[in-house]
C-alpha cells in the first residue's frame, strides 16, 4: 500500500530534484530501516521499519523508468537496460528464496541484517560511482489525474488491484502453509521458492505474446489458475509433494500476471499508444520488457518481480523475422514520448483542457516547417484542421509551433503484405491501424524556428489559439470569406484588399463549377455589409461587369432559399444574411428599337439602359477601344486609329441628343459616323488629313474593313439617336454595386464598354484623389489582359494592377485559367483564390503557391469551395462560402428590391420622356 | 566507469526487489519470536508493498 502510494507521490513531491541524489537517499533509508528490522525489539518497530522501506521502494519505482536512458550514451542503452533489469529478474528468482535459507539458517534477524548491509554498500557505490541521473520535467499532478477519466484503464487497473490483492493474501503466507499444512521442511521452503520463481519466469514467457492479443482473456486464465490452486490446498496441499506441486502451478500461474495486467492496464491508457513499437510482436515485447513506465507502475507494480528483459521475446517472430530482445527497449527508449502520460517526459499541452488529438511522431523528420502527428485512437483529423504543438525551448520558453494539416495517412502498422489485410480483419494477425498526419506550419511563436519534439501533445487549435496560428490575432480589419473546414469564419486581412499594404484579387477555376462570380460577390458582400470599411463605406463601390446571362440582376432581391440554416451561417460569419442593399443595373439598350429599352429579359424594372452619344465618341477620342484585340494592334493602322479619334475629336461638335454635326453632315447612328470617316479616307484630297501624310491605301483599307466589321457590335451602344438621360451613362456614383450586364453583347462590344467604362473610372479616381475605394469585378480576365500582344483595355488594366492601389481601384479579376492572364496582373494579386481547377492547369507554375496536396485537391473541390492564399499565412487556407443570401435568378426572387436602388433608371425607360410635357425637373439626377 | 555505475543501479534494484519481499519466508520464525499471529507478522509484507 505505501509503495503504491509512493511512487505517486515521491515524483510529485521531489520535482526536479536530482535523480542522484534522490536514489542515494533511498538507499540510506533503505539500509537504515532494515538494521532497525533486524534489530526490532518488538512488533511495532518491526512494522514501522517496514513503511519506511514501503516509502523507498515505491520512491524508486517512480524513477527506475529513465535511469538507464540517463546513466550511458544513447548507442549503450539496450545493454544498460539488460543490465539494470537483470537486477529485478534476478532478485525476483533469488532474492526471496536466498534470504529464507539465510533465515533458516542464521535466524531471520540475519536475513534483514544482511539486507541492510547490501544496502549500504549500493549506497557506498552510488555515492563513489555517482551515476548522474539529471532531473527530468517533474510529473503534473492533473496528468496522473487525467489519466483516471479512462473507464477501461480503471477497468483494468481494479483488475489489477483485485488479482495482486488476492494473490498477495495467500503469497505472504505461503511459508506458513508451506510449514504446517504440508508439512514441509523449514529448510526446505527456500528451495521451493526457488522453484516458484523459476516457474514464474515461465509463466511470464507464456503468457507474454497472448497478452499482447487478447490482455483480458489471459488475465481471466490466470485468476482461474491461481484461484483454483489456492481453493486446492487444503486438500491436495496437505502432503510435502502436494503442497510443492500445487506452489509450482501456483508459480506458474502467477508469473504471467505482471506482464499481462501491465499491458492490460497500458493498451487501455490511450496517450499510451504512440510508443507502440512497428508490429504485434515486438510490442508484445516492449510491454514485456518495458516494466518501467514508473506511474503505471503505481498499479501494477506488484508485477515488477517477474518483469525481465531480454528473456521474453526470444519466440517473437513476425513474417519469418525474428524480433532481438534488445529491440523492445530500444523502440521504447528512442521514442521519448515513451511510456505514458505518467512517464518524465514533458507535459506540453499548453491548454490542459484543449483536445489533444495525438502526438508529433518520432518515426518520420520533424522540421521547424512541416511534421507529423500520430493520432491517438478515437481521434481524427482532416485536411486543413489546424493544429498546434508546443515545445520547452531554453532560455526562450514554450514555442509555440502552429499548423494546418496538409495530408493524412492511414496504414496497418505490422503488416509486411498486402494479403495481411485478410488475416488482420479476421483478427488472426494482430496489426495497428494508426493513423499519421502531416502538418505544415503556418506560425512559429515566438520566433525560434526549433522542430516539434517527437512525442510532445499536438491538440486541435480552437478558438485564440486557431486565430494566431492563422494570424486573425494581428488583423485589425479582418474579412470573414467563408467557413473553414472546422466550422468557424475565415478571414483576410482588409489590409491586403483595401490597397493598404497590397490590392486586388485572382480568382481561378473552371467554369460553371468553381462558383467564381459567386466567390467574387460574397467577397464583396462582406466587404460591405461586416462593417469592417467603417465610415469608408460610404466611399466603396463595386462595379461587377456579368457576362454570363441575367444572374446577377437580382443581387438586391432577397433568396427564397433563404433558410434557417443559411441565415445561422452568414450569423456565424458575422454577417446579416439578406440581399444587396444598394444595387445598380445596367444593360445595352434593345437592337432595333429607339424607346432605350434596356436589352433584358428576366427583369422588368430598375435596369437602365446604357450607351455612349456619338457625341461623347467623339469628344473623348474612344475610337481606340473599338479595336481592342489583340490582333489590332499587329497592324500597321494604330496610327491611322489615333489621326481620326483626333480629328473627330477637334471637328465635331454636339447637337441635340448625342449627334453629331461633323464637316457639315449631322450623324445620328454609329453608321453614318463610319460611313462618313470611310468617306474622309477615301477621298483622295482628304486623306491626307485625316490619316496621316505617309499612310498607304493598303494600310488605310485595312482599318476601314476592321471598322466597319465593328459596326454589327456597337451599333446598338454607339449611338445619337435615342433620347438623351443622365441614367444611360454607366456610374458608380448611384449606388453601392454596379452591375453592367454585357451578356447580350458580341465579344467586341464587350471589350469597348470594359475598356471605356474602366478607362473613365480610372479617369475620375485620379481626378478625385484618394478617400473611396472602387472594387471592379471582371470575369475572363484572360479575354481583357492575354498574357500576349498588347491592347487598350490591356493597358487600362495593367495600370489598374500596378497604380490602381494607390488610386483606390481594387481589381477582383477571374479566369478559367490563370495561365492566359498577364503576368504583371496575377503577380500584383495579394490574394489568390482557386476554385475547382482542370488537372493540366493545376500543374502550372501560376499555382506554386498551391501545396502539391492542394492542387489535387483542387481538382476536385465541390462548388462553394475555394482556397484562398493571402500574403501573411503561408498556407491557403480551404472555406466554404455560404450559398448566396440574394437571388441569382428570377426564380430565386423573393419579391422586389428595396426602395434604395438607384432612382435613374424608371425614368431612362419613360417612354414619355422625349415629349415636352415632360416636366423638366423630373430629370435632374440626385449626384 | 559506466558499468560500475551500473552494476550499482543493477544491485540496488536487486536489494530492493529483495527487501520488498524478504519477510515472505522469514513469517513463521518472526511470528514466533515476537510473539504475534502469522497473520500479523503477515503485514511487514504487505505494509510496504
Amino acid at each position: 500500500m505505501i509503495a503504491a502510494f509512493a511512487s505517486i507521490l515521491v515524483p510529485l513531491l521531489v520535482g526536479r530534484l536530482d535523480r542522484c541524489v534522490l536514489l542515494a537517499v533511498l538507499l540510506a533509508v533503505m539500509a537504515a530501516a532494515s538494521l532497525v528490522s533486524a534489530l526490532a525489539p518488538a512488533y511495532g518497530v518491526l512494522i514501522g521499519s517496514r513503511v519506511l522501506v514501503g516509502i523507498t521502494i515505491g520512491g524508486f519505482w517512480a524513477i527506475a523508468g529513465s535511469l538507464a536512458m540517463r546513466l550511458v550514451p544513447g548507442p549503450s542503452v539496450p545493454r544498460a537496460m539488460v543490465l539494470v533489469f537483470g537486477g529485478v529478474s534476478v532478485a525476483a528468482v533469488l532474492g526471496v528464496p536466498a534470504g529464507t535459507i539465510l533465515g533458516d539458517w542464521l535466524g531471520w534477524r540475519a536475513a534483514f541484517g544482511a539486507l541492510a548491509a547490501l544496502s549500504a554498500a549500493v549506497l557506498v557505490a552510488a555515492l563513489v560511482f555517482r551515476p548522474r541521473l539529471p532531473a527530468a520535467e517533474p510529473v503534473r499532478p492533473r496528468a496522473v489525474v487525467a489519466q483516471l477519466r479512462n473507464p477501461a484503464l480503471v477497468a483494468g487497473i481494479v483488475a489489477t488491484a483485485l488479482l495482486v490483492t488476492g494473490h498477495y493474501g495467500a503469497y505472504t503466507f505461503v511459508s506458513s502453509a508451506l510449514l504446517d499444512i504440508s508439512g514441509v521442511a523449514g529448510a526446505l521452503i527456500g528451495v521451493l521458492l526457488l522453484g516458484y520463481g523459476v516457474l514464474g519466469l515461465v509463466g511470464n514467457l507464456l503468457a507474454g505474446p497472448r497478452a499482447a492479443r487478447v490482455p483480458g482473456r489471459v488475465a481471466a486464465v490466470i485468476g482461474v489458475g491461481i484461484g483454483a490452486t489456492l481453493a486446492l490446498f487444503p486438500l491436495v496441499g496437505a502432503t510435502p509433494w502436494g503442497g510443492a506441486a500445487l506452489l509450482l502451478v501456483w508459480g506458474l500461474a502467477y508469473g504471467g500476471a505482471p506482464v499481462t495486467l501491465q499491458t492490460w492496464v497500458m493498451a487501455a491508457a490511450a496517450s499510451c499508444s504512440t510508443s507502440r513499437s512497428r508490429s504485434a510482436p515486438r510490442r508484445a515485447a516492449w510491454w514485456w520488457t518495458h516494466r518501467a513506465c514508473p506511474a503505471c507502475r503505481a498499479v501494477v507494480r506488484r508485477g515488477a518481480g517477474a518483469a525481465r528483459p531480454g528473456d521474453g521475446a526470444a519466440g517473437a517472430r513476425h513474417a519469418g523475422r525474428p524480433v532481438a530482445v534488445v529491440t523492445g527497449p530500444v523502440a521504447m527508449v528512442d521514442e521519448p514520448g515513451k511510456a505514458c502520460e505518467h512517464a518524465e517526459a514533458p507535459v506540453t499541452a499548453p491548454d490542459a483542457s484543449a483536445p489533444a488529438v495525438g502526438r508529433v511522431v518520432g518515426t518520420e523528420d520533424s522540421t521547424p516547417l512541416q511534421f507529423s502527428v500520430a493520432l491517438a485512437p478515437e481521434q481524427y483529423l482532416q485536411l486543413d484542421d489546424v493544429v498546434v504543438t508546443v515545445r520547452p525551448v531554453p532560455g526562450i520558453g514554450p514555442v509555440l509551433t502552429a499548423g494546418v494539416v496538409t495530408e493524412v495517412r492511414a496504414r496497418h502498422e505490422g503488416a509486411t503484405f498486402g494479403s495481411d489485410v485478410f488475416l488482420i480483419a479476421d483478427g488472426v494477425l494482430p496489426a495497428q491501424v494508426q493513423e499519421i498526419a502531416e502538418v505544415t506550419t503556418t506560425r512559429v511563436e515566438p520566433e525560434c524556428y526549433v522542430p516539434p519534439t517527437p512525442g510532445s501533445i499536438a491538440t486541435r487549435a480552437t478558438g485564440e489559439e486557431r486565430a494566431r496560428a492563422l494570424y486573425f490575432d494581428q488583423m485589425d480589419l479582418k474579412v470573414p470569406v467563408g467557413l473553414g473546414r472546422d466550422g468557424d469564419p475565415i478571414y483576410l486581412n482588409l489590409e491586403f484588399l483595401d490597397g493598404t499594404r497590397g490590392g486586388h484579387v485572382s480568382i481561378s477555376g473552371i467554369s460553371g463549377v468553381a462558383t467564381k462570380t459567386s466567390f467574387a460577390l460574397f467577397l464583396l458582400y462582406s466587404i460591405f455589409r461586416s462593417g469592417v470599411l467603417g465610415r469608408r463605406s460610404v466611399n466603396a463601390k463595386a462595379l461587377v461587369f456579368s457576362v454570363k446571362g441575367e444572374d446577377l440582376l437580382f443581387l438586391d432581391h432577397a433568396n427564397t432559399k433563404l433558410d434557417e440554416d443559411l441565415v445561422s451561417a452568414y450569423a456565424t460569419l458575422g454577417l446579416p444574411a439578406g440581399p444587396f442593399p444598394s444595387a445598380g443595373f445596367f444593360a445595352p439598350p434593345t437592337p432595333d428599337d429607339l424607346s432605350g429599352r434596356p436589352y433584358v429579359s428576366g427583369r422588368t424594372s430598375g435596369v437602365s439602359a446604357f450607351w455612349w452619344t456619338l457625341a461623347e465618341f467623339c469628344a473623348e477620342e474612344l475610337l481606340p477601344y473599338v479595336f481592342a484585340d489583340a490582333e489590332d494592334e499587329r497592324n500597321q493602322y494604330t496610327m491611322v486609329i489615333h489621326q481620326v479619334a483626333g480629328r473627330l475629336r477637334r471637328e465635331a461638335t454636339p447637337v441635340g441628343d448625342g449627334g453629331v454635326l461633323i464637316g457639315g453632315q449631322v450623324l445620328r447612328t454609329y453608321d453614318d459616323l463610319v460611313e462618313f470617316i470611310s468617306d474622309r479616307l477615301t477621298d483622295e484630297d482628304e486623306r491626307r488629313d485625316w490619316a496621316g501624310p505617309v499612310t498607304g491605301t493598303g494600310t488605310i483599307n485595312a482599318f476601314l474593313r476592321r471598322l466597319r466589321s465593328s459596326l454589327k457590335p456597337l451599333r446598338t451602344i454607339v449611338r445619337g439617336d435615342l433620347p438623351d438621360t443622365p441614367g444611360r451613362r454607366v456610374s458608380t456614383d448611384g449606388a453601392q454595386v454596379t452591375v453592367v450586364d454585357l451578356h447580350n453583347l458580341p465579344e467586341r462590344a464587350q471589350r469597348f464598354v470594359v475598356g471605356v467604362v474602366l478607362a473613365s473610372e480610372t479617369r475620375k479616381k485620379e481626378a478625385a484623389g484618394p478617400g473611396g475605394l472602387l472594387f471592379t469585378m471582371l470575369d475572363e480576365l484572360n479575354k481583357y489582359a492575354p498574357r500576349e500582344g498588347s491592347s487598350p483595355i490591356k493597358e487600362v488594366l495593367l495600370d489598374i494592377a500596378e497604380r490602381g492601389r494607390s488610386l483606390g481601384i481594387i481589381l477582383i479579376g477571374a479566369q478559367q485559367t490563370a495561365s492566359e492572364v498577364e503576368r504583371r496582373i496575377v503577380s500584383n494579386s495579394s490574394v489568390k483564390v482557386v476554385g475547382r481547377l482542370d488537372p493540366a492547369e493545376a500543374g502550372r507554375p501560376e499555382y506554386g503557391f498551391l501545396p502539391p496536396s492542394q492542387r489535387q485537391r483542387a481538382t476536385l473541390a465541390k462548388p462553394g469551395t475555394m482556397f484562398v492564399s493571402q500574403p501573411e499565412i503561408p498556407v491557403p487556407l480551404a472555406v466554404e462560402f455560404p450559398f448566396p443570401a440574394w437571388a441569382t435568378r428570377l426564380s430565386e426572387s423573393a419579391g422586389p428590391p428595396p426602395a434604395a436602388t438607384n432612382g435613374h433608371a424608371n425614368r431612362a425607360r419613360d417612354p414619355f420622356a422625349r415629349l415636352p410635357a415632360a416636366p423638366a425637373d423630373d430629370d435632374d439626377a440626385p449626384f | 566507469m559506466d558499468v560500475a555505475r551500473l552494476l550499482t543501479v543493477s544491485v540496488g534494484i536487486f536489494a530492493m526487489i529483495t527487501a520488498e519481499r524478504l519477510p515472505v519466508g522469514l513469517l513463521p520464525a518472526i511470528a514466533a519470536e515476537l510473539g504475534v499471529s502469522t497473520g500479523t507478522a503477515g503485514q511487514t509484507v504487505t505494509a510496504p508493498g
